[in-house]
């Protein structure tokens, strides 16, 4: 018993943070510390705000508000100030004040007899709910005015409902005295909303229908952020608009098509691609400070939930519009990252929750706060358009031999449908050609000319090649651009640079779904066995009848249903998968013994590619294995088991999956 | 290869997962048989009567009653502790589910003997906190004078919770009783057991084995068939609606084993490729079923896979030429034909509400002999990946109860443990939720416990009192287990339903202050008698409305108080409104809807009482600015 608690500790250990070839991880630049949580607290984080005078304050789903005295060490103290409340989402402080959003109210909290417990929980605003779960309420958060903002979700009947109660799928204003206005509508489930240092406002969106992908939108006055179904209230006076869901293109063109046609309709500042990025997009803090290094200063920091990680994020404005980059940051966190809020040493806390929400974090709650060790990582600073291409700043000075390289990038650009389906798949996919990469004198820019501008596009940019002066890889080795703008004005002179190095184009998509051919060889050499293919969808002619039949099926939690099989070394076997899910997909890939984090890591850095292949890496490694199943659905495959007896694992490579969603294929003599 | 199934009659009913609707079970004209007359019972003494109605306060040890039927009284002559003052039934049962209602004066003792000889104590244990097998609702003690002084009580089971209400206000129970077993040669091969029994609501025995009759029972062997005893040699008791919901075993029998075929990729969309859009069901005529088979029952865990569209084919047996009821219970969406003709329908059930634990309810006049029925079935789930189908039928005009026609793993089984409860330990405890009054979710609704075991539940947007009880605080569980999809709590005692709007009402028209005149201000905790109670803060015009409530001092209920910044003349204070009526028992005390619970004013107050809608209202005219009142149950 010792000894697998033992391993299963290393096994933890082993797979976060692994990225770079050269054995740097995410871990050496930015440490997580765990703060200590007392065994009869439940701290499901909902909301989080940090008081100036140290103390942390935590809200909870269930309801109440733990003040975290001394946060910043291994003795922190946790004191009950608020409960009772309705799932609290929601947390600020503000002018001495917790402000706390529930279910269907802005509560004020104040502690007037001095015992550090809220005796007064003044009702600032509340408004309607239907009595759906998926009615969420978040914020709030305040302007110069103290007027304050907060989102609410819509309903969730099969899909998301606004009609039920009146202001769900919107931004609204609730000013000091409590009169609640509405401000911008599309909304899905915004779990964050806030504030940046020039006074704009932003939401955090999830993928689901009519948002094609996760993605963060600054949010104005009269803007219409995409779900079409809050539509439904600009019939009300208060509406700042008036565009009904009937007038919003639903024919699965990319959202901009759409946006020609509807002045209200707001594009994302920059999405977060499914799976490639997150899953969940969760919270977002700006770090005006450069806490997180000076080269980040100004960039924000922006969690994902399913994920468990930590994202940055990188705005320019062009033509008076935000848009920018998101790059992968920090992964590793113990639960799913729901809330990030600066401490006051500079430091990052994580508040976590995954009851109900499968994380790659196996904790059901969590705290943990982030450090920046000192140390500069080699990674992407920043991303900016330019009229015929990008440019890229590095944290250090590049190499000048890997980085005029074209074979050391790859460019990408692709989008989303605009639909009231859930989710999208990618679109209108296409790799982009080098013309011509400029390196800076300082050696810390690198321009790319692409063959075209995409406008519109999400641009994956991989400079994967590219090495440091001190010949360090990337830590993260992707970034993708939102390029809702082109800058005019920004072009490239080709003829008066002396770093030029004109490159031919190169095809990134010949890469082939991995079902579509048989593997080269049947390694086993076993004599009369059948062609050996990963993905064999019919029973191969020269069987009678498997010898096997094995049924393995998912459960909503992100697991299989069954923690092992057995079969026959050798052996004729049928898999049946059924994936019972029903918002998950899934694939079964059974992978040599002890292999199967190494194929899951590989799966994740496939990036867009990954869902062509069905997330299945091109690996030896890989055995057999089923396609990508969509939830309620099924797929048979046909395969001769391993003739070498062991315990081979079947592995969910989805991205975010292959830590927790693995079996064991015994194969037996 | 019979199978019987209990007909759940107090189901409670099971909130959609999706939305505001909620569905309660439709009401069904259940049939019983009533034993509300003297004539029920085999040469009942003089201190049995039938009257039309009793009542008394918590301090009477006996009730006056007034002319009339339905109720019988026990009024002991000729001192207590004769036998011939109990009750016994002429109606001799073995399996039985019944029911009845008794109101027990204060110090009084009876109980209720299931087949003359295994015990539910009925006992005035009002204000106990550890009731014991002699307290009410608990399975009294056998008894063997041979085990010597002290020792002689054994295998007593103490309810899971004292349940009982106040003297003077009715309890309803009810039992599930199964009788002991005999094979032919008269020996016994399965103990009696209470399946369930249940107490103002709350179940306190869940099957029970009892391994011989309990003491003072009318005979000390054990047999397949006894009358039903009430007690009547210790004391004034009144019992009412004693129903007998089902008794013995249903004569319907499956009479041919059932087939299926089970179809995939039966459904198109309403709109092609819109995975959101309805369902609709092909041409089954057209598709070859993926899987057939023989089941002895419905049986719809036969296949797990995909989405999967189930045809059961069936026949059964009925005795007599008669009117039948049917009742179906699945995960999903079905449609019920007997004889072709289509009788349990999902058919207006909106498409996304698929999935959900809700009854179905149909009737059809059946000749005596075999008929078949049809079942086509889709599990259509979102959240659970659970394949459920359970389709009784029984008699409609007798008591044999509901045959199931399907496999017990078949039925719907969700998890109704309690694996989230709240309690207050020595302070106030407080917990926002969404709250089902009426069978509407209330959304902005806070429970209020207090260390010393009462409770109650508020609508802090309407200012209205919901549910007061005693016991345990809160079952948590639909908020904090998984996402919580019901965001409901539920009380964990005996729970009586008050009024559910504000109490401030227009003297004239009787109606509440509209929600949209009163604004909800906040809740402050205020330090009663060393308790932080919640107070909860309204503003009316001018006017600033403080309304609290606590546990009065000797426990027996709640006090509520309203507070007024300035007086509202054209107002009354609305105490208690109930469609069964409500009657004075004692001065400045009303026993309400039915004798559920008392209304206690304070001295010199005068109750005014009027109707409207078809219901009563206790009210007061508000002469001050601070005015409460106690909710004795």
């Amino acid at each position: 018993m010792k000894n697998s608690l033992i391993i299963f500790i290393a096994f933890l250990l082993f797979t976060t943070s692994i990225h770079a070839q050269n054995g740097v991880t995410e871990a050496d630049f930015y440490q997580l510390k765990t703060l200590p949580i007392p065994a009869n607290i439940e701290l499901e984080v909902g909301g989080m705000a940090t008081i100036p005078d140290g103390r942390l304050a935590v809200s909870t789903r269930r309801g109440e508000v733990w003040m975290v005295e001394n946060p910043y060490s291994a003795t922190p103290y946790y004191r009950l100030f608020a409960k009772g409340m309705h799932e609290v989402l929601g947390l600020n402080y503000h002018k001495g004040a917790l402000y706390a959003v529930q279910r269907g109210e802005l509560t004020k909290l104040t502690d007037t007899d001095g015992d550090g417990e809220a005796d007064v929980y003044q009702n600032i605003a509340n408004w309607e709910l239907a009595g759906n779960y998926h009615e969420y309420s978040y914020g709030p958060v305040f302007d110069k005015d103290d007027n304050m903002f907060l989102t609410f979700n819509v309903a969730w009947v099969g899909f998301g409902e606004a009609k039920l109660s009146k202001w769900r799928g919107w931004l609204v204003k609730v000013t000091p005295d409590g009169t609640l206005t509405p401000v911008a509508a599309g909304l899905r489930s915004p779990a964050c909303v806030m504030m940046n240092a020039a006074g704009d406002i932003f939401y955090t969106e999830n993928q689901g229908d009519w948002v094609g992908s996760g993605r963060i939108t600054h949010l104005e006055k009269g803007d219409f952020a995409g779900h079409a179904s809050s539509l439904y209230w600009t019939k009300e006076p208060e509406s700042p608009m008036t565009l009904k869901k009937e007038d919003v293109p639903d024919n699965s063109e990319p959202m901009y098509k759409a946006a020609e046609k509807v002045k209200n309709l707001k594009l994302p500042a920059v999405w977060y691609p499914h799976t490639m990025m997150g899953i969940s997009t969760a919270d977002m803090i700006e770090d005006v400070e450069g806490n997180m290094g000076p080269f980040f200063k100004g960039q924000y920091f922006v969690s994902d939930q399913g994920h468990s990680k930590v994202m940055r994020m990188q705005l320019e404005k062009i033509n008076g519009q935000y848009q920018g980059a998101c790059f992968p940051f920090r992964e590793g966190w113990q639960s799913g990252l729901l809330r990030l809020s600066w401490g006051n040493d500079g430091s990052m806390f994580g508040g976590m929750t995954s009851r109900g929400w499968s994380s790659t974090g196996k904790d059901l709650f969590g705290l943990q706060r982030m450090i920046w060790g000192g140390k500069t990582p080699f990674e992407m600073a920043e991303i900016h358009a330019m009229s015929d291409g990008f440019e890229i700043s590095f944290t250090k000075p590049v190499d000048k031999a890997t980085a005029t390289k074209a074979e050391n990038y790859e460019i990408n650009s692709f989008n989303y449908k605009y639909h009231h389906f859930y989710g999208s798949p990618t679109i209108e996919n296409k790799a982009h050609a080098i013309k011509a990469i400029i390196i800076s004198d300082d050696l810390k820019k690198v321009r790319l000319v692409l063959d075209e501008s995409r406008r519109y596009f999400i641009h994956e940019i991989k400079p994967k090649g590219v090495k440091s002066q001190e010949n360090e890889p990337l830590l993260h080795e992707v970034g993708y651009y939102t390029l809702n703008n082109v800058p005019a004005n920004m072009t490239a002179d080709l003829s008066k640079n002396a770093m030029v190095a004109a490159m031919p184009a190169i095809n990134h998509t010949d890469h082939k779904a991995m079902d579509m051919k048989p593997a080269t060889k049947d390694k086993k050499g076993k004599k009369g066995a059948v062609a050996s293919i990963k993905r064999q969808l019919t029973m191969p002619a020269d069987w009678s009848a498997p010898d096997k039949t094995l049924t393995i099926g998912t459960k909503p939690v992100m697991k299989f249903d069954i923690d092992a099989v057995e079969v026959k070394a050798g052996s004729k076997v049928k898999l049946i998968f059924n994936n019972l899910d029903n918002d998950m997909t899934h694939n079964l890939v059974i992978v040599e013994p002890g292999t199967a984090d190494e194929v899951g890591n590989q799966a994740i850095k496939l990036g867009i590619k990954g869902s062509q292949v069905n997330y299945v890496p091109n690996n030896a490694k890989v055995l057999y294995h089923t396609a990508l199943l969509q939830p309620s659905s099924s797929e048979s495959i046909y395969f001769i088991a391993p003739t070498k007896p062991g315990n081979y694992t079947y592995v969910c490579t989805y991205p975010g999956h292959h830590t927790i969603m693995q079996g064991i294929l015994k194969v037996t003599e | 290869m019979k199978t019987t199934y209990m007909f759940l009659k107090n189901k409670r009913p099971f909130i959609l997962w999706y939305s505001l609707l909620i569905c309660i079970n439709a009401t069904f004209a259940q049939s019983y048989q009533s034993l509300d007359a003297l004539t029920d019972f085999n040469n009942p003494s003089a201190a049995w009567q039938v009257v039309g109605g009793v009542m008394g306060a918590p301090s009477d040890k006996t009730f006056t009653s007034k002319a009339g039927t339905g109720v019988l009284l026990c009024t002991p002559k000729n001192g207590l502790y004769k036998a011939g003052d109990n009750l016994i039934s002429n109606l001799e049962h073995g399996d039985l589910d019944l029911s009845f209602d008794v109101m027990i004066p204060k110090g009084a003792n009876s109980g209720v003997y299931l087949q003359g000889r295994y015990e539910i104590q009925v006992f005035d244990s009002w204000g106990i906190t550890r009731p014991t097998s002699s307290d009410a609702g608990g399975i009294y003690e056998r008894w063997d004078d041979s085990k010597g002084k002290g020792t002689e009580g054994y295998e007593g089971h103490a309810p899971r919770v004292n349940a009982v209400k106040a003297p003077g206000l009715w309890n309803h129970v009810e039992v599930s009783f199964i009788a002991p077993r005999f094979d032919a040669s008269g020996k016994k091969t399965a103990n009696a057991r209470f399946a369930k029994v249940s107490w103002n609501g709350m179940v306190i025995h869940q099957n029970v084995e009892l391994f011989g009759t309990t003491r003072a029972a009318a005979f000390t062997d054990e047999k397949p068939l006894g009358p039903l005893m009430i007690q009547g040699d210790h004391g004034v008791v009144a019992y009412k609606n004693i129903r007998i919901t089902k008794i013995g075993n249903s004569s319907i029998t499956m009479s041919a084993p059932v087939k299926y075929q089970i179809y995939e990729n039966a459904f198109t969309r309403e709109k092609t490729g819109d995975v959101l859009a309805k369902p609709v069901a092909k041409d089954l005529t057209t598709l070859k079923p993926v899987l057939t088979g023989e089941t002895s029952l419905i049986d719809a865990t036969v296949s797990r896979r995909g989405v999967q569209y189930f045809v059961f084919t069936g026949k059964f047996k009925v005795s007599k030429t008669d009117m039948y009821d049917f009742k179906g219970n699945w995960h999903g969406y079905a449609n019920v034909w007997i004889d072709d003709a289509l009788v349990l329908s999902d058919e207006n059930t909106p498409w996304y509400g698929l999935g959900f634990n809700e009854e179905t309810l149909g009737k059809k006049q059946l000749t005596e002999g075999e008929h078949s029925f049809k079942i086509g079935y889709t599990h259509r789930d979102w959240e659970r990946q659970m394949r459920a189908v359970a389709l009784y039928v029984k008699n409609a005009n007798d008591t044999e109860g509901w045959q199931g026609l399907h496999e017990k793993k078949s039925e719907i089984e969700f998890s109704k443990t309690v694996l989230n409860e709240v309690e207050p330990m020595t302070q106030p405890i407080f917990q926002r939720s969404f709250v089902v009054f009426n069978g509407k979710k209330r959304t902005h609704a806070i429970n209020v416990g207090f260390p010393q075991g009462l409770h109650y539940s508020y609508d802090t947007k309407q200012g209205a009192l919901l549910h007061a009880w005693r016991g345990l605080f809160l079952n948590t569980t639909e908020m904090w287990h998984e996402r919580g999809e019901e965001q409901t709590a539920e009380p964990l005692g005996i729970s009586v339903q008050l009024t559910g709007r504000f109490s401030l009402i227009n003297k004239d028209k009787l109606d509440s202050i509209a929600e949209s005149e009163l604004r909800y201000e906040g809740t402050n905790l205020v330090d009663i008698e060393g308790q932080k109670t919640p107070q909860f803060s309204y503003r009316y015009q001018n006017t600033t409305i403080k309304d609290w409530v606590q546990p009065t001092a000797n426990k027996q209920g709640l006090q509520r108080t309203i507070s007024l910044s300035t007086t509202l003349p054209n107002m009354n204070i609305l105490l208690a409104t109930a469609s069964k009526g409500i009657q004075k028992a004692a001065d400045g005390l009303y026993a309400v809807d039915g004798a559920a619970y008392f209304i206690k004013l304070p001295a010199g107050t005068t109750a005014v009482l009027s109707k409207k809608n078809g219901q009563q209202m206790l009210m007061v005219a508000l002469n001050s600015s601070v005015f409460s009142y106690e909710i004795v149950f």
